[in-house]
């Protein structure tokens, strides 16, 4: 809940510098976000993961027993998926992605696309980072 | 002040969005017993359906200042007589539309960018596919990728019919 809140107003900070502060379409702020954050959740899951043996953040299910065992790694766990899954959006990305089909097709193709690849490649470098820092 | 309390709005909102995620995927991942890949799928889904409706409504009800964005949309002709736009009510006094105004803002921060942006989710997203990858699932992380993107979409349309037969006629 703390998490979710905080990255709730992150997102809206970084949506009021992007609009205000550059003359990008509105949609950039929603991707970079997106892309932030998908890094981030990387880089946590996979420090944390090596610091969590009995369960994984893969498997959400079972994540009240790892909190017996692994307090802190836990309950750190529990605020980067509240802060990062609420700093990241899909419901603003769907609907800015509804106004670029108004014509707007290359900006749109770009959007869809682009956030699905670069969050895809930052996922993937967080997550190497994150084991190269632990390891 | 007034920025004060729309990103208070937004925290509480966010609060909340991120609570009903993490129950929505316990609930379908646990308790249902589907994959995890498909509970964040139906969270997002459900999430950009809602968005399409609440942008539609909050747009079509409070926003009195012509400077709405609905008229961006393909089927904004079907909207003209219960919308506010292009150049906005002229027959409200200026205090009532101020006050339309800190409605839209405040409940816009509230709903769309606080508990819906809360609700769904890039990330978990993104680190989902990973892990489907990692495990040789790309055949799975694909259609996780593009069925999201695809289902988002429609279901944003899906919203924006919805919500406008929630806008009263003027």
């Amino acid at each position: 809940m703390f998490g979710g809140a905080l990255g709730a107003i992150c997102r809206y900070l970084t949506q009021e510098l992007i609009v205000r502060g550059t003359r990008l379409p509105g949609w950039v702020s929603i991707f970079v976000a997106n892309v932030l954050g998908s890094f981030l959740i990387g880089l946590a899951a996979a420090s944390l993961q090596h610091k969590i043996a009995a369960a994984d953040l893969q498997n959400l299910a079972s994540l009240s027993h790892v909190l017996v065992t692994h307090p802190f790694e836990q309950g750190l766990a529990i605020l980067v998926i509240g802060f990062c899954g609420a700093y990241t959006t899909f419901s603003s990305f769907s609907l800015d992605n509804y106004f670029l089909v108004q014509g707007k097709y290359v900006q749109l193709a770009l959007n869809m696309l682009g956030s699905l690849v670069i969050a895809f490649l930052a996922v993937w470098a967080g997550w190497s980072l994150g084991q190269m820092l632990s390891a | 002040m007034e920025k004060f309390i729309v990103i208070l709005c937004i925290g509480l909102g966010g609060g909340l969005g991120a609570v009903f995620r993490h129950l929505s995927v316990e609930l379908f991942q646990g308790i249902v017993g589907w994959p995890q890949f498909v509970a964040i799928m139906i969270v997002n889904v459900l999430g950009s359906f809602l968005i399409g409706l609440a942008f539609v409504s909050l747009e079509g009800t409070l926003r009195r200042n012509g400077k709405g964005r609905l008229h961006q949309v393909a089927f904004s002709r079907r909207l003209e007589d219960r919308t506010w736009w292009p150049d906005g009510d002229q027959t409200i006094p200026p205090i009532e539309q101020f006050q339309f105004d800190l409605h839209l803002k405040l409940l816009t921060g509230f709903l769309i960018t606080g508990c819906l942006g809360g609700f769904t989710t890039f990330s978990l997203f993104s680190l989902i596919s990973l892990k489907l990858f990692q495990a040789g699932d790309w055949w799975w992380a694909l259609v996780n990728g593009f069925g999201s993107l695809l289902l988002g979409l429609i279901a944003v349309i899906g919203g924006f019919h919805a919500g406008e037969k929630l806008v009263p006629r003027r």
